[in-house]
């Protein structure tokens, strides 16, 4: 296989892999067996936009209501009164909570959303930055909290540095909205609520892993 | 006049009291600063927030250096409000402080520590409109406030932009977590050194400042930037320093702020504990390298 492969380059190498497989098993799983010797990566690249799409379209969908919640209060502007700041701050976390009563975790992060969540990030933890990450991630302080969708996020609980490398290669989040991480899990919160919008649990290895 | 010895120990009493708010007395007061026309003076802080007593001694004592060292603003390294973040706390971990400062008309520019919250970009007196990273410009230096909780793709972006454009001699950007630490309880952020720093060298900084680390550091130029860490003006980690190769002087045994004055192509710093002492001073060409 490996010199059909070397003197017909991938052609070969796919018409082999197909024959092999009509030897072995049903139709079906031989071109699954096919596509995956020829384009794994494709495959996971696939099912990661996918994924991400749907993610995309779910972070939409909270950004309309929560565009529509903010729209009924006054504009957020600078205060020298903090009691105005963070009286504003609890009338949108409580608008977003009214208007969202039923949400539960996984309403965003789904299942499948989540699987490809956690494959980008343990794929970054492996690489060559893994040292680093591990250190960003230990820098920050254990946090004593139980998660929960639709908590606030406490104000005397100090914020752990999102990795920038992991920044970098997750979607991209409308400015109301940032990802946090709370000991493993990742956090989904809307910031000028310091609400939590949703979450997902062992988002980050170990760090023995 | 001859007083009864009642009234002079009465008088020495009041006296006391009148007095117990203050910093003990400086060891030293001794300024290198050329206080010149025009010059650009600040003072930075970090790790600040806490409300409790080395806060108000720390900030007695900027009030005091002010009176020889004219200040215009201060620059805030993040942990501005710690734990409790209701207007009381807004209150006993900054206004009281620093209201002399605040009364003075002395700015105070923040940037966000992991101990911050969002709301606090709103907060008028930290000026920063709203804003979790911003630019301001100060005569020939322009400053850089940054969020290092969270350096997303588009705060990166932003960064570049901006010094792109930048058209003034100096360019100091200041943060929570420190690029270069050789403190034990959080260390270097490599992550974000990694990321920042070829964004640092290719638009000419000198200088950065950073908190997070409750010690006062100065690091040995890397790639022609100096580095501070001041996460001590609140907070302090006695005897977490561990003495890096990098480190150029570091002082964890009080409290510290620092002065700083750029007059031209120079600037001049010193580190002032909570006691007086100055523990680290030194002047920084914007040419040189090393």
């Amino acid at each position: 296989m490996l010199l059909a492969t070397q003197q017909y380059g991938l052609k070969g190498f796919v018409a082999i892999a197909v024959c092999v497989g009509l030897m072995v098993g049903e139709p079906r799983a031989i071109v699954a067996r096919a596509f995956t010797f020829c384009s794994p990566n494709q495959q996971e690249q696939a099912q990661e936009k996918s994924a991400f799409k749907e993610f995309a379209r779910r972070i939409d969908q909270y950004q309309k209501l929560r565009s529509k919640l903010e729209h009924s209060l006054p504009r957020l502007k600078p205060s020298g009164d903090p009691q105005i700041l963070l009286a504003r701050e609890q009338a949108l976390a409580q608008k977003i909570v009214d208007a969202r009563k039923d949400a539960k975790r996984g309403d965003i992060f789904t299942d499948e959303i989540s699987t490809e969540f956690r494959k980008l990030i343990r794929r970054a933890f492996s690489g060559t930055q893994g040292r680093e990450l591990y250190k960003t991630m230990n820098q920050g302080e254990p946090l004593d909290v139980t998660l929960r969708v639709n908590q606030v996020y406490p104000a005397t609980m100090p914020v752990t540095t999102v990795p920038p490398t992991i920044l970098q290669q997750l979607p991209r989040l409308p400015p109301s909205l940032e990802y946090r991480i709370v000991n493993r899990d990742m956090v989904l919160e809307d910031v000028q609520a310091r609400l939590v919008v949703d979450f997902m649990t062992e988002a980050y290895p170990r760090p023995s892993q | 006049m001859k007083l009864p010895q009642r009234s002079i120990i009465l008088i020495f009493v009041l006296l006391g009291c009148a007095c117990s708010g203050s910093p003990p007395p400086a060891h030293r007061i001794d300024f290198h600063f050329p206080l010149q026309p025009g010059s650009v003076r600040f003072a930075a802080i970090g790790d600040m927030g806490t409300g409790e007593r080395p806060q108000y001694e720390v900030a007695a004592r900027m009030v005091e250096y002010r009176g020889s060292f004219p200040f215009d603003f201060v620059i805030m390294l993040g942990d501005d409000i710690y734990g409790g973040k209701s207007p009381k706390d807004f209150q006993r971990k900054f206004e009281i402080p620093y209201q002399p400062l605040l009364g003075a008309g002395v700015k105070f520019y923040a940037s966000l520590g992991n101990h911050d919250i969002p709301a606090e970009q709103f907060y008028k007196p930290f000026n920063m409109n709203g804003h979790r990273y911003y630019a301001f410009k100060k005569g020939n230096v322009q400053f850089f406030a940054l969020d290092s909780n969270y350096m997303d793709p588009d705060q990166v972006k932003w960064l570049e932009d901006e010094l792109k454009s930048s058209d003034t001699l100096w360019k100091i950007p200041f943060f929570h977590h420190p690029l270069y630490s050789s403190a034990a309880a959080h260390g270097s952020s490599l992550e974000l050194r990694r990321l920042l720093e070829p964004i640092f060298v290719q638009n000419a900084v000198r200088v950065v400042f950073s908190g997070h680390d409750h010690v006062y550091e100065r690091i040995k130029p890397q790639q022609g930037i100096y580095y501070f860490v001041e996460g001590s003006a609140g907070q302090l980690r006695a005897n977490d320093l561990r003495n890096a190769d990098f480190e150029a002087s570091g002082f964890d045994q009080d409290r510290t702020f620092m002065l700083v004055e750029i007059a031209g192509d120079d600037l001049y710093f010193e580190t002032v504990s909570r006691a007086g002492a100055i523990v680290d001073s030194g002047v920084i060409n914007v040419h040189s390298q090393k």
